[in-house]
């Protein structure tokens, strides 16, 4: 025997799609474009600007001071959630600080003006109490317990423990941090007792069940071996940030839930920790139908993994094989956010990853058995990507016409030289971007007519995704690093019909995350969604979904497959309206 | 700078009888105005240039200066807008440089090159629709620059103009047979149409005329994967993971291109002088063109005559070049400079072992690791020779350490799997394999040593007939060799089925003897005549088995010696 058995090829056993088939090739039966177009009121603007308004006076600051720290301009995320169980999503918000030796916030080179300690901060949404019509989030940090003082970079949300209560984990540039919710308005570090830590540079995390089990495990994406101790100039004919191609990457982690309040790092059993590579997004989804929640790992300047779950607590990497490790010319692209969403209508779930300038962002499309194609170039989506840096993004129906659209926050990590010429201070803004699902493959893109937001420059990175004010459209919070978050309310989707669904098991009030539920238009093919909270950039989306209906008043039902397997439907569901589903309660 | 600015002044004086000479020939759209005075023109702005080489702010400083007096007095010439432009451009200074371009267009708009250069200009920021227009002006001028047609294909293909982009790469062609970059966009486009079998046709054309652009594997195991040729798929991204692996720290894949002189003399400005020969040669050398390669580090090495860098690589050149002892002696002129310089200890090293000198070569493969930590070919090499050199302890320390740097380093592990035998230490082999196929399920070679040492290792503790056979029974479904049906025979054996280890060793044999490996033959019919006895096996392997002697570990890109 030599060298020469490796590498003998074995043919993978690609696993049949065993849900969502039932959802066939055809499109759903949605509005279509022009029927949608028509249906709006073309004078509103589709987001305002309510961060003023509404009290989210939250400015991140990097801490800049002139050293360009390497994750200075990587961070940070936004998490939606419900903490308080009163039926609205509160918003919790990452925070940096200075960096280096001997060094105070104030020698920071470009400082946003921010008054008080530089921490996570954690707004309740009061909108209930609020005036009619308006949005009101108060900070409760003081009172919340949470004491976050890293350098923040993203945050996941999920009850972990299963007592009804959503908990936090923090990711952290150094040591994060796992936020138990105590049920009373405030939470706990419980890190080390529940044996969750990881020291290492973490950006996005996941809570996802890839057991099965009933509890939720924990998937953190890791990035690099950096070290501001060991901080090296990087230079792009002027000194600028570096990127990640000069450090070594660091294996992302695996924690399996114990079901009592303790995680065991299952990195090595599970097979993750076999390839690893600079990781920034993460989004799960049961990309090959078999049921089983797969993880998908977004790269910065090296190959995407797609970790497919075999159902015995190990997952093989199959995104060389699948087609989502590259783009269409086989490059590696600096991939920085992520979701996972049936844009196409055809029941199955298809990625969508943002990357640096002068590359597109990257659709893939699945063709139900997870395998992917890169068709960023057919459906319009890539084109108009080449000149920003991508980082948040997600799949949702902005204007409820029951397509999936995109949203991508923007911003460099090089510094742009014009901007540097100009004198600006901090020269990697750029505009963000909104994408209109057509409903026929292809993506328009609707910035520019889509508010004044869309015309602000900024360096936005972590962006949240949900129904913040509960009137039926999804609403977005973005961040901006070393900048103000802002709350951008949807102001045009629920002009058109809609049904939200939380999808919760009765014996712990906890949403159930990767739960696959179809709404059945009437005469029309199931169109699925799936529960989820990650995805996007360091970020942590609503769990609610919220289905856009077009001018449909009517749904035949819904159907849930639960992630253990089984298939549970409800039919008279009654729409625009938010519903909860109990598991039990249907059919 | 006076170097440098020889180089800017050759590679103007080159442009200039490369582009002027040649424009006047050309068919194209004609600019009917009349030619703009100095007043009509922009200024072009001073950037920022506080960040660059002192020397490059100089030369920098020194253009725009005469520029500016010129169009004082009313008397500039595209000539010097365009040098400007292309300092600035070089040095990413690209709006100011845009200018410049701009003004050297106006001033001569039948001189292809300023057309060009503020396509790739915009090409490189993202402007698309910019890059067109330009290429279009420029190809006008040179309908059959080759390089400007697959560029502006790729752009078209990027904005999904599909017929657009396929019209350029099929000109491409046309001029060039052997412009992969064209075969590459074709193969692309073809991807597009969900046309499978003609991407694959065009991609293995490609890949034919520019085997190093290892990118290009990964389109084509898309287009053989939708064939359902899934084998074949699977092979090309095996190859393509070579690749990476081979240029070690860094990611960057070569892609095929086409040559562009153009290019090349802007590129020239950015790098000047010995950096300059260096880009050029490495460029070279990535392409097969050795003797171009040979000329430009010689050059380097005329420039710098102490540098180990351009000793290093004129010895890889040399080695690819198939000239031994030139090379040899290069490497070692190489270390003379450089004691500690990692990639000439590794291929020193190399020769030392070729001529069985392994003590010396494990001192040089020490040193490479010393050097560079984190060369997996240093510890690669380094364990090999120590397990060839009878040091099987050391061996699986040194295959440890890099393992521990790179856990899906399949050789490193096999080799430290028969290290671990070679030692005698089964327990501890086992358990590694045990690992080993964990971590890589679809590498056989782990599943079948572990089911050698279950079927014939002399510890009882580790020796596993029916598990051997279980494992076996997977193997020999996918791969079928004289060595498989050997263990085959092993596992028969041990199991006190020794008719049927009689069988399976008598077919090993004839598998030997039909792919002519008559020494593995011969070693096998001692095994025969065992089973005949009726008497297990107790040795996994031989002692003088090849699996104890791994061949030293050569990198043979010459990225991968940039690299260390």
């Amino acid at each position: 025997m030599d060298l020469s058995l490796l590498r003998s090829s074995v043919t993978l056993a690609l696993p049949v799609c065993l849900i969502a088939c039932g959802g066939g090739t055809s499109a759903p039966a949605a509005t279509t474009a022009p029927e949608t177009e028509a249906a709006l009121d073309q004078t509103r603007v589709t987001f305002e600007d309510a961060t003023e308004g509404a009290g989210l006076d939250f400015t991140h600051v990097n801490g800049m001071s002139g050293e360009m720290y390497f994750n200075e301009m990587v961070g940070a995320g936004v998490a939606l959630f419900d903490y308080d169980n009163d039926g609205d999503l509160d918003v919790y918000l990452v925070q940096g600080h200075i960096l280096g030796p001997d060094v105070e916030q104030g020698d920071a080179s470009f400082e946003p003006g921010l008054q008080g300690p530089l921490r996570d901060r954690l707004y309740r949404n009061d909108t209930e109490t609020a005036p009619r019509g308006s949005m009101q989030l108060t900070d409760v940090t003081e009172t919340s317990g949470i004491d976050a003082r890293g350098y923040g970079m993203g945050v996941a949300a999920g009850d972990y423990d299963n007592d009804g209560w959503v908990d936090l984990y923090v990711l952290n540039y150094g040591p994060n941090q796992l936020w138990r919710n105590n049920g009373d308005g405030t939470f706990a570090d419980v890190t080390a007792r529940a044996g969750a830590d990881d020291a290492r540079w973490s950006v996005s995390g996941s809570f996802l069940d890839y057991d099965r089990d009933g509890w939720l495990d924990l998937y953190i994406g890791n990035y690099v071996n950096y070290s501001v101790a060991n901080n090296v100039e990087c230079f792009n004919n002027i000194r600028t940030y570096c990127g990640p191609d000069g450090f070594v990457p660091v294996p992302d982690r695996l924690f399996r839930n114990r079901g009592d309040g303790t995680f065991e790092d299952t990195t090595a059993a599970s097979q993750i920790g076999r390839e690893y590579g600079p990781a920034l997004g993460v989004s799960t989804a049961d990309l090959d139908g078999n049921g089983w929640i797969d993880i998908y790992v977004a790269n910065d300047l090296s190959e995407n993994r797609s970790w497919m779950n075999q159902g015995d607590g190990t997952f093989v990497n199959t995104a060389q094989f699948n087609g989502s490790a590259y783009n269409d010319v086989g490059d590696a692209e600096a991939s920085m956010g992520v979701d996972a969403g049936d844009f196409d209508g055809d029941g199955d779930d298809d990625l969508f990853v943002s990357h640096l300038i002068t590359q597109t962002n990257t659709l893939y499309v699945n063709d139900g058995n997870g395998l992917f194609e890169d068709r960023s170039t057919r459906t319009g989506l890539g084109p108009p990507s080449l000149a920003f840096t991508g980082f948040g993004t997600a799949w949702f129906d902005y204007d409820n016409d029951g397509w999936l659209d995109i949203f991508v926050a923007n911003g460099a990590v090089d510094l742009i030289p014009r901007l540097v010429q100009a004198g600006d201070p901090y020269p990697l803004h750029q505009t963000n971007q909104l994408f209109r699902n057509l409903g026929d493959g292809r993506f328009t893109e609707v910035s520019s007519s889509s508010g004044s937001v869309f015309g602000l420059s900024e360096v936005s990175r972590g962006s949240a995704f949900g129904d913040i004010d509960n009137d039926g459209d999804v609403d977005i919070v973005l961040t901006n690093n070393n900048g103000p978050a802002r709350l951008l309310l949807n102001a045009v989707g629920n002009q058109q019909h809609w049904v939200g669904l939380r999808l919760v098991d009765p014996a712990t009030n906890r949403d159930m995350l990767g739960t696959r539920v179809a709404v059945i238009p009437v005469g029309g093919t199931p169109r699925w969604r799936r529960v989820r909270s990650d995805g996007s950039y360091a970020s942590a989306n609503d769990p609610r979904v919220l289905f856009g209906l077009g001018t449909n008043s009517e749904i035949e039902g819904v159907q849930a497959i639960w992630p253990d397997g089984t298939l549970e439907t409800w039919t008279s569901v009654q729409t625009d309206q938010w519903i909860t589903l109990s598991r039990g309660t249907g059919q | 700078m006076g170097t440098n600015n020889l180089i800017v002044a050759a590679a103007l004086l080159l442009a200039l009888s490369l582009g002027c000479a040649e424009d006047s020939s050309q068919e194209g759209p004609r600019q009917t105005t009349t030619t703009p005075t100095d007043d009509e023109l922009r200024r072009v702005p001073l950037p920022e240039v506080g960040g660059l080489d002192p020397e490059i702010q100089l030369e920098i400083r020194q253009s725009h200066r005469g520029l500016e007096t010129s169009m004082d007095a009313g008397t500039s010439v595209h000539e010097e807008h365009g040098r400007l432009g292309m300092q600035l451009d070089a040095f990413g200074l690209r709006d100011a440089a845009e200018i410049a371009y701009r003004n050297a267009r106006q001033l001569a708009p039948d001189d292809f090159r300023w057309a060009y250069y503020l396509a790739l200009l915009y090409e490189a920021q993202s402007r698309p629709e910019e890059a067109i227009d330009a290429f279009l002006v420029a190809l006008a001028l040179r309908p059959d620059y080759v390089a400007g047609l697959a560029r502006l294909g790729d752009v078209y293909l990027l904005q999904g103009r599909s017929n657009e982009a396929r019209q350029r790469f099929d000109r491409g062609l046309e001029l060039d047979a052997t412009c992969a970059q064209c075969l590459v966009g074709l193969g692309r486009l073809s991807l597009q149409d969900q046309e499978y079998e003609r991407a694959a046709t065009q991609l293995e054309q490609a890949l034919t005329i520019a085997p190093w652009a290892a990118t290009i594997r990964y389109p084509l195991a898309q287009a053989y994967r939708a064939l359902g040729r899934d084998g074949e798929a699977q092979g090309q991204l095996d190859e393509r993971a070579d690749a990476t692996r081979n240029i070690g720290l860094g990611r960057v894949i070569d892609r095929p291109g086409v040559y562009d002189p153009l290019l090349e003399q802007l590129r020239a400005v950015a790098v000047a002088g010995k950096v300059a020969y260096e880009a050029r040669g490495v460029m070279a050398a990535r392409e097969g063109r050795w003797n171009e390669a040979l000329e430009q580090f010689d050059k380097m090495i005329e420039a710098d005559p102490e540098d180990p860098v351009s000793r290093n690589l004129l010895a890889i050149t040399l080695l690819n070049m198939g000239n031994r002892e030139e090379a040899r002696e290069q490497y070692q002129e190489t270390l003379r400079l450089d004691p500690a310089h990692a990639g000439a200890n590794i291929q020193l090293g190399i020769f030392l072992a070729e001529d069985g000198q392994e003590r010396d070569a494990i001192s040089r493969f020490r040193q490479a690791v010393e050097s560079d930590p984190g060369s997996n070919v240093a510890h690669l090499n380094l364990a090999a020779a120590l397990l060839r050199d009878g040091q099987p302890s050391e061996a699986a320390a040194a295959y440890n350490a890099l393992i521990a740097l790179d856990p899906s380093n399949g050789p490193a592990r096999l080799g430290r799997a028969f290290a671990l035998i070679r030692a005698g230490r089964h327990p501890e082999a086992k358990a590694a394999l045990e690992d080993d196929t964990r971590a890589q399920p679809n590498e056989i070679a782990f599943p079948h040593t572990l089911a050698r040492l279950l079927a014939a290792s002399p510890d009882d503790s580790v020796r596993n007939g029916r598990r051997a056979f279980e494992i076996l029974a997977e193997i020999t479904a996918v791969v079928q060799s004289p060595q498989v049906m050997e263990t085959t025979a092993m596992a028969a054996a041990e199991v006190g089925l020794f008719e049927d280890a009689a069988r399976y060793q008598g077919m090993a044999i004839e598998m030997a003897n039909q792919a002519g490996l008559a020494a593995l033959a011969a070693q096998l019919n001692v095994g025969l005549s065992r089973y005949r006895q009726r008497q297990p096996s107790r040795q996994p392997f031989a002692d003088h088995d090849p699996v104890f002697a791994p061949a030293p570990f050569s990198p043979q890109a010459l990225v991968e010696a940039r690299a260390q």
